[in-house]
């Protein structure tokens, strides 16, 4: 139970501490010598450009979800079952 | 001194980037021009064997070129990105696109998913070198001001830069075909080798005249890289346009001995050809040179220290993982497992005299930048 738990758990410690640096530092970029609203882009589109990276990360972050968890479907078969994957079950048996 | 010494080490990290990705991209470009499913099986997979063991190495040069633009340059970086801020993040995006879609075409079944990742795969790397191009071009045109505040739609749409961006797809097509004729002689492939031979010629003749089309265009948009480029970078010029004629005369002869090395050759002579008719300005129509947008004397001296070391230490790991692709196919006999070790193979092979050729030529490259700027320098 405690192992199962230690994988997220370890995202989420690191995520954290990454926040905690970030806002932390603020109103600073680089510490006493560049402030944020120095270091931002003059550009307009921020918003825009913004949402497309949300959107499309959130689109491969499922899709590697999804292929990981077919791979590993396809990964327990492998003993009926022969599949010309890359680095697949087949590779390793032999 | 040292702010021309990083200055080359960018112009390095540009060549290995344009001559290794070029090709990667190039080799997308193919897959997208291959057809339907029946028709473009055999020389996608051809494609795919060939890229697969070496595409994430390639693109290490593109951000090692990055950080040492934004490091050494920092001045000049901050105009071109808020400038062609567009391009880059369309170049991006690009990039994200590719390496999801190539990856994961291999894992899913089915024929739809496989075409749909295979459509994204092949269409950003259409895209990626035209929008880098646009970029280079932007650069070259003189259009970057030095104190860009906003994007500028016009810094890459004029002529110069979208002709560059076109020059950039057709010479990652042309580097990709070259390179693919090797691997298809090397396997002793008659089909492929034919297949890929005529589009080298097709992407090699196209690309030399784009080429000079640029150079002309230059003549209008920035007459004083034309005339430099005509002038003291002319020996580099002429490697360069020697060099894809060797090639497309080898091809015609069916010979792929020292191939991909002169391809590869004319494609540093031009970068370097650019580099040198451009020195020591920066970004051209500004006054940003390589002394003035540089960061302090310590962090340039940093930047040369650590090229010395990624140097040493990741050359010989490229080197090693090329020559172990060689050590691996070479091996493979008529076995069941033969496929798959060939799927191991890169585009480069060590136990190949391209090796040699290739060295020789970048040898030649850099004596005749360093004789060009000691003749400079002695008048």
């Amino acid at each position: 139970m405690l192992g199962a738990v230690s994988g997220p758990a370890a995202i989420a410690a690191m995520e954290c501490g990454w926040v905690v640096t970030e806002v932390g530092r603020q109103p600073w970029v680089v510490y006493r010598l560049l402030t944020t609203t120095a270091a931002a882009t003059t550009n307009g589109g921020v918003l825009g450009s913004l949402s497309v990276i949300v959107v499309v990360y959130a689109l491969l972050g499922t899709a590697t979800i999804v292929i990981l968890r077919s791979l590993s479907r396809r990964w327990r078969r492998a003993d009926k079952d022969v599949f010309a994957v890359p680095y697949g079950p087949t590779e390793a048996a032999s | 001194v040292i702010a021309a010494a990083v200055g080359a080490i960018l112009l390095a990290t540009i060549t290995l980037y344009a001559t290794l990705g070029g090709a990667d991209f190039g080799g997308g470009l193919w897959d997208l021009l291959a057809g339907g499913d029946k028709r473009g099986r055999v020389p996608r997979e051809l494609i795919d064997a060939t890229i697969t063991p070496v595409w994430e190495a390639n693109h290490v040069w593109l951000v090692f070129a990055l950080v040492v633009f934004w490091t050494a340059f920092p001045a000049a970086f901050a105009a071109v990105m808020t400038a062609a801020a567009l391009p880059i993040w369309l170049a991006v995006l690009g990039v994200v696109l590719r390496g999801a879609g190539f990856a994961f075409r291999k894992e899913v079944r089915g024929l739809t998913a496989q075409r749909a990742l295979g459509a994204v795969f092949a269409l950003s790397s259409l895209l990626t070198p035209f929008f880098m191009g646009t970029v280079i071009g932007a650069m070259a045109a003189g259009k970057i001001p030095a104190n860009a505040s906003h994007a500028s739609l016009s810094s890459w749409t004029n002529a110069t830069s979208l002709l560059i961006g076109v020059l950039f797809v057709s010479a990652c097509a042309y580097l990709a075909a070259v390179y693919l004729v090797g691997e298809a002689a090397r396997r002793g492939d008659v089909v492929l080798d034919g297949y890929f031979t005529r589009r080298a010629q097709t992407s090699g003749v196209v690309t030399g005249a784009l080429s000079l089309a640029t150079l002309f265009e230059l003549h209008n948009s920035n007459v004083v890289l034309f005339n430099r480029l005509t002038g003291r970078a002319l020996p580099l010029v002429l490697v360069a346009g020697l060099s894809g004629l060797a090639v497309i005369t080898l091809l015609a002869a069916g010979r792929t001995r020292g191939l991909r090395a002169l391809a590869a050759l004319a494609v540093a002579a031009v970068i370097w050809g650019w580099g040198v008719a451009q020195y020591p300005v920066l970004l051209p129509g500004t006054a940003l040179h390589l002394n003035n947008a540089g960061a302090p004397h310590a962090t340039l001296v940093a930047i040369v220290a650590l090229f010395s070391v990624v140097a040493l230490l990741v050359g010989p790991s490229f080197a090693l993982l090329f020559s172990l692709q060689g050590s691996l196919g070479g091996d493979a006999g008529s076995t069941l497992g033969a496929d798959t070790l060939q799927s191991q193979r890169g585009f480069i092979t060590s136990s190949d005299r391209g090796d040699w050729l290739s060295t020789v030529g970048l040898v030649a490259v850099g004596g005749i930048v360093h004789a060009i700027f000691r003749r400079r320098n002695d008048r």
